[in-house]
C-alpha cells in the first residue's frame, strides 16, 4: 500500500509542479473555460448571458459542460486563474493513477502488474501533458471512462446495483466532457448492458438505468445535434473536400470512369481503408514513438510510450486477448471484455478525424500502461532467476533513463520550444493591460494579432461578467463569435488610417495600441512607442504604441 | 512424400502464372534500373518487348518454392508450408519485385537458401551476414558513406509500422508503391497478429522459429548496411520476408481456430481474402503505371514509341541534362532505322529547319527556338503530367 501511495504521491507532484507556468497560459480555450466558469461562478450565466447552458457557445465552437461546472466550483473558491482554470484536469489526471491500480488489481489480482500500471501512468508523457491543460475536459473524460470502468469491474466482482448505476452515470456524463467519449462511452454503455444480463440478479436496476440513459439521451440529442455535424463536417475523413474524394477522383480518371472502377472506387471503398488505416496509426510505430509531431497546442510533443515499453505493450495485448480463450469465470471473461473493448474503442475517434490526433486517442491512457505491465510482468515471470535479475537492473535503468529523459524534455525544454503556441504574445498583452488597466482609457489591438482576442482581458481581469454583457460588442461570423469590443478595449479587424482616424478623435484620452509588425509597417505612428518584448522562441515581434489625444 | 513433388511443382506454376500474369502491361515501361541490368547482361528489346522480365519471375517464384520446401522439413506440415509460401510469394512488395529486372531478389535467395542448406556446426548465420555484405559492397555500392546513423531508428521503425506495412507502403517514394496499398494486404494486419501470438506462445518448433528470428536479424542487419537513399521496399525486404512468414503462420493458426468454429467462417473469410486480392491487382493492373509514370519513364518510352513508328531517320537532342535521360533510353534501343545525336543549341537551330529531321526538345528550350508549348508538332508527358518533351 505504501508503494502505490508515494506513486500516487509523485503523480501528484508532476501534476501540480509549476501547473501555472508550464505550459505558458492560458491559451485560447484555456481563457474561454475559465472565463465561462467564472461566469457561472458568479453570476449562473455562462459569458452570453445564457442560464446553466447544456452547452457552452464559447468562441462558437460549443464547449462541453461538466468541465467547466466543475471549473466554477473551484473558481468559486479560489478565484480565476491558470491554476484553477486547470485545477480539474490535473486533479482528476492525478487520480486516474489510482483507479488505474484499482483496475489493476480488480482484473489480475496481480500486485506487480497493479504497482506498474500507476507507475508507468504516473510517469506517462500523455497523463503528464494533458493533465496540465485545460483546454477541453480531455482528461476529466479519460478519469470518467475509467471511473465507470472500474465501478462495472466492482459491480462484477460484488454484486451491488448501485456500482452499476454509478458505473453508467459516469460514463454519460463523460459524454458531456470531451468529444471522444461520444464515440466510445455509448459503445462502453451498450457492452455494459449485454454484459450485466446475464450476472444481474436484481434485474429492476435495468429499469433505472434505461430511465438515465434516456434522459441524458434527450439532452445530448437536444444540444449536440447541430454541433456535431458541424463537427465532423470540418474535423472528419468524411466530406465533399476531403482527401478521400479527391482520391475517388483520381483513380476513376485512370480508368475513364468505367463501370470497374465506380465499383471499385467508391466512397464505401476509400473510406472503408482510410478508416482502417487511420485506425491501425494508433497501435502502430509512428504514432506510439511519436515520430509524427503536430507542432498544436493540444500535442505533447512527446510519444505516449516510452520507446522500452512499446515490445511488452504489443505482447500485453497479445497476452490478454489469448486469456479470453482459457476457461474463466464469467465475471472474469466480462472484466477482460470491458477492458479490450475499450483499448480497440479509444483509436476511433481520433480514427475518424483528419491527421494523428493525440488528444482524440488520450482513451488509451491507462488501458496502454495496464497493457505494458501485462506484457512486462509475463516476460519476467518466464524467465529464469538468474537472468531475471540482471533484465530486470536493465529495464529499470533503460525506464528510468527514459523517463527521466522526458521530465527534462517538458520541464526544460518544453517551455522554451513551444510556449508560442500557448498565446505567449496575447498573455504578454494581458499582463500589460492588467497592470496599466487604470492609466489608459483604451486598449486597442487587432483580430490580424488574434481573432478571438478578447478572451485574454476578459480572464487575465476577473472582468465582471454583468458589466461585460452591457458593454459588449460582436458579430457571429461563420459560426465563429467575434467581439469588436467591450468597455476599454476595441478589437477592429485591422488598424489602419480610418481607425486611427477614429482614435484621433478621441480627445483628451490615452490609448495603448498593439500592432503586428505588418500593422507597424503600414501604420506607423510618430509619437511615443514602446516595444514590447516576447518571452519565447517565438518571431512575432508586438510594437506598442500609447497615444495621448489632445 | 509423393506429394511434396507435386506441391512443389503446383506451386512453382501457380506462382510463374500469378506473376507473369499481364507482365507487359504494368509497368508498362522501363525503369532506369532494368536498364542498366540489361546493358549488363546484353540484352536489348524492343520498345514493347518486356519478356525479360520473366527472368525475375522466374527467380521469384523458385523463391517462394524453396521456402515452401525448406519450411515443410522443418514442420512436416504442407498447410503451414503453403500457408507461408502464399503469403510471401503474393503480397504486394514480393510480387512487384518480382515483376521488373532487379538484383533485389538475390538477397532473399541467399538468405533462405544459406540459413537452410549450411548445417549448424558452419554458422549459417554469420556465412549469411557475410554473403549480405558481400553483396551490398560489391553490386549494390562500394560507397559506404551513404550509410546514414541519424535517420536510422525513425527509419526502422517505419518499417516496424503497421499502417504503414498494411496500408499506406512507401509514400516517401512513388517507384514501387501501389496506390491505396501497403507492402501486404489489408487482412494480413489479422494474420500478423495471430502469427506473433502463435509463434511466442503456441509454437514449440525450435528450429522454425530459429530459422524466423535469424531472418529478423538479418533483416535488421540488411537495413542497417545498405545505403540509406535506397527504396523501402528494397531495404526493408528481409524484414517484409520475416513479417510474411508471420502473416503465413497467422493464416494457418487462424483458419485452425476457424475451422473448429465452422467450417462456413472458413469460406468466407477466403472470400474475403480473395476479394482483398482483387482489389490489389485491380490497383496494381489500372493505377500503378498512372500513378508511378515518371519513376518508370513513361515519357522516354512513348517519345521512342512515336519515333520508331515515323518514317524520319534522324534524330536529334540537347545536350542538356534534361534531355539526357531521352538519349540514354535512345542509345540503350537502338532502333536501327534512326540516327541519332546530341548537338549544341547553336547547331540545333540550323538543323531543325529541315522537314527530314526531328529535333525533341525540353521546356525550358523552347523558348530558344521561339515557339510556345502548344505550336510544337507532338508532345510527350508521364502520365497525367506535364509535357516534358516536344517534337519541332
Amino acid at each position: 500500500m505504501i508503494a502505490v501511495f508515494v506513486i500516487l504521491f509523485l503523480g501528484f507532484f508532476l501534476r501540480f509542479y509549476r501547473l501555472s507556468s508550464i505550459p505558458n497560459g492560458p491559451e485560447w480555450d484555456e481563457a474561454s473555460i475559465g472565463y465561462n466558469a467564472f461566469s457561472i461562478a458568479k453570476t449562473g450565466f455562462d459569458e452570453w448571458g445564457n442560464k446553466l447552458p447544456l452547452i457552452f457557445p464559447a468562441f462558437g465552437d460549443f464547449k462541453n459542460p461538466v468541465y467547466i461546472y466543475l471549473s466554477a466550483l473551484v473558481i468559486k473558491f479560489i478565484g480565476l486563474s491558470i491554476f484553477s482554470t486547470r485545477f480539474i484536469n490535473a486533479f482528476s489526471g492525478s487520480l486516474l493513477i489510482f483507479i488505474w491500480y484499482l483496475i489493476a488489481k480488480m482484473s489480475t489480482k496481480n500486485e506487480k502488474i497493479s504497482l506498474l500500471t500507476a507507475f508507468f501512468l504516473a510517469f506517462s508523457p500523455f497523463g503528464i501533458f494533458f493533465s496540465r491543460i485545460a483546454g477541453d475536459g480531455i482528461i476529466l473524460s479519460v478519469f470518467l471512462i475509467s471511473l465507470g470502468i472500474m465501478f462495472e469491474l466492482l459491480y462484477l466482482e460484488r454484486k451491488k446495483s448501485v456500482f452499476f448505476l454509478v458505473s453508467v452515470i459516469c460514463l454519460l456524463l463523460s459524454i458531456f466532457t470531451y468529444n471522444l467519449a461520444r464515440v466510445i462511452s455509448p459503445a462502453l454503455i451498450s457492452l455494459i448492458l449485454l454484459l450485466n444480463i446475464k450476472i444481474s440478479q436484481n434485474k429492476r436496476i435495468y429499469i433505472s438505468v434505461l430511465l438515465i440513459i434516456s434522459l441524458f439521451t434527450l439532452l445530448f440529442l437536444k444540444q449536440f445535434g447541430v454541433n456535431l455535424k458541424s463537427r465532423l463536417q470540418y474535423v472528419g475523413i468524411f466530406g465533399d473536400e476531403k482527401g478521400s474524394v479527391l482520391q475517388i477522383r483520381e483513380l476513376r480518371e485512370h480508368d475513364k470512369n468505367s463501370l470497374v472502377s465506380k465499383i471499385t472506387h467508391n466512397k464505401l471503398t476509400v473510406y472503408l481503408i482510410t478508416f482502417t488505416s487511420n485506425y491501425a496509426t494508433y497501435f502502430s510505430s509512428q504514432f506510439l514513438l511519436g515520430f509524427n509531431d503536430n507542432q498544436l497546442v493540444y500535442e505533447s510533443h512527446y510519444p505516449p510510450l516510452y520507446i522500452v515499453t512499446i515490445f511488452f505493450f504489443y505482447l500485453g495485448i497479445v497476452i490478454y486477448i489469448r486469456e479470453l480463450f482459457k476457461k474463466l469465470d464469467p465475471k472474469d471473461r466480462a472484466g477482460k471484455i470491458l477492458l479490450l473493448a475499450l483499448l480497440f474503442l479509444a483509436p476511433i475517434p481520433a480514427t475518424i478525424a483528419e491527421g494523428v490526433s493525440g488528444k482524440r486517442s488520450l482513451a488509451l491512457l491507462g488501458i496502454m500502461q495496464f497493457l505494458s505491465a501485462y506484457g512486462l510482468v509475463f516476460i519476467l515471470n518466464d524467465l529464469r532467476d538468474q537472468r531475471k535479475k540482471l533484465i530486470k537492473i536493465i529495464l529499470t535503468f533503460l525506464i528510468l533513463v527514459n523517463i527521466f529523459h522526458y521530465l527534462f524534455f517538458y520541464f526544460f525544454t518544453f517551455p522554451k520550444k513551444y510556449n508560442q503556441f500557448y498565446a505567449s504574445r496575447e498573455n504578454r498583452i494581458c499582463q500589460f493591460i492588467k497592470n496599466n488597466y487604470q492609466e489608459y482609457d483604451y486598449f486597442v489591438y487587432s483580430k490580424k494579432i488574434d481573432g478571438f482576442a478578447y478572451i485574454f482581458p476578459l480572464f487575465c481581469l476577473s472582468y465582471p461578467p454583468d458589466k461585460y454583457w452591457q458593454t459588449h460588442s460582436y458579430i457571429q461570423k461563420d459560426g465563429w463569435f467575434t467581439v469588436n469590443s467591450f468597455d476599454k478595449f476595441i478589437f477592429p479587424d485591422e488598424i489602419g488610417p480610418d481607425l486611427i482616424n477614429d482614435i484621433y478623435n478621441k480627445k483628451g484620452k490615452k490609448i495603448a495600441i498593439f500592432l503586428n509588425e505588418d500593422e507597424n509597417r503600414k501604420a506607423p505612428l510618430n509619437i511615443k512607442k514602446i516595444r514590447l518584448p516576447i518571452p519565447s522562441e517565438a518571431h512575432n515581434e508586438l510594437y506598442l504604441y500609447e497615444l495621448k489625444i489632445l | 512424400m509423393k506429394k511434396l513433388p507435386l506441391m512443389i511443382g503446383l506451386l512453382f506454376i501457380f506462382n510463374f502464372i500469378i506473376k507473369g500474369l499481364f507482365l507487359s502491361h504494368a509497368p508498362n515501361s522501363l525503369s532506369f534500373q532494368e536498364v542498366e541490368i540489361l546493358k549488363l547482361i546484353h540484352i536489348i528489346p524492343s520498345v514493347d518487348d518486356f519478356s525479360f522480365r520473366f527472368i525475375n519471375v522466374f527467380i521469384g517464384s523458385f523463391i517462394d518454392t524453396l521456402l515452401f520446401y525448406f519450411i515443410y522439413k522443418k514442420t512436416n506440415n504442407y498447410y503451414i508450408s503453403l500457408s507461408i509460401a502464399i503469403s510471401v510469394g503474393l503480397s504486394p512488395w514480393f510480387a512487384i519485385l518480382s515483376r521488373y529486372l532487379n538484383i533485389y531478389l538475390i538477397p532473399i535467395f541467399l538468405v533462405v537458401f544459406i540459413l537452410n542448406i549450411f548445417p549448424k556446426k558452419t554458422y549459417p548465420l554469420l556465412i549469411a551476414v557475410l554473403s549480405l555484405i558481400v553483396f551490398r559492397y560489391f553490386i549494390i555500392s562500394q560507397d559506404l558513406t551513404s550509410i546514414r546513423l541519424t535517420l536510422l531508428i525513425p527509419d526502422l521503425a517505419r518499417l516496424f509500422d503497421l499502417q504503414t506495412i498494411f496500408f499506406q507502403g512507401d509514400t516517401s517514394s512513388p517507384m514501387l508503391r501501389v496506390p491505396l496499398t501497403g507492402f501486404f494486404y489489408y487482412l494480413d494486419l489479422i494474420a500478423f497478429f495471430f502469427g506473433i501470438g502463435y509463434l511466442f506462445i503456441i509454437d514449440k518448433n525450435k528450429e522454425l522459429k530459429m530459422f524466423i528470428n535469424h531472418i529478423l536479424l538479418l533483416g535488421v542487419v540488411f537495413f542497417l548496411i545498405l545505403p540509406a537513399d535506397l527504396l523501402m521496399t528494397q531495404r526493408g525486404e528481409l524484414i517484409f520476408l520475416w513479417i510474411g512468414i508471420i502473416n503465413g503462420l497467422g493464416y494457418y493458426y487462424f483458419f485452425n481456430i476457424l475451422k473448429k468454429k465452422s467450417f462456413f467462417l472458413v469460406y468466407i473469410f477466403i472470400f474475403i481474402l480473395f476479394i482483398n486480392l482483387l482489389f490489389t491487382a485491380e490497383l496494381f493492373v489500372n493505377h500503378f503505371d498512372k500513378k508511378n509514370s515518371s519513376e518508370w519513364s513513361y515519357a522516354e518510352r512513348s517519345t521512342i514509341q512515336h519515333l520508331v513508328s515515323i518514317n524520319k531517320n534522324r534524330v536529334y537532342v540537347s545536350k542538356s541534362n534534361q534531355s539526357d535521360k531521352l538519349y540514354r533510353y535512345l542509345k540503350f534501343y537502338n532502333p536501327k532505322n534512326i540516327e541519332y545525336k546530341k548537338m549544341e543549341m547553336a547547331d540545333l537551330k540550323t538543323i531543325c529547319q529541315s522537314d527530314q529531321v526531328i529535333c525533341i526538345l525540353n521546356e525550358g528550350e523552347l523558348s530558344e527556338f521561339n515557339i510556345e508549348k502548344d505550336d510544337s508538332k507532338m508532345q510527350f508527358g508521364h502520365y497525367d503530367g506535364l509535357p516534358i518533351y516536344f517534337i519541332l
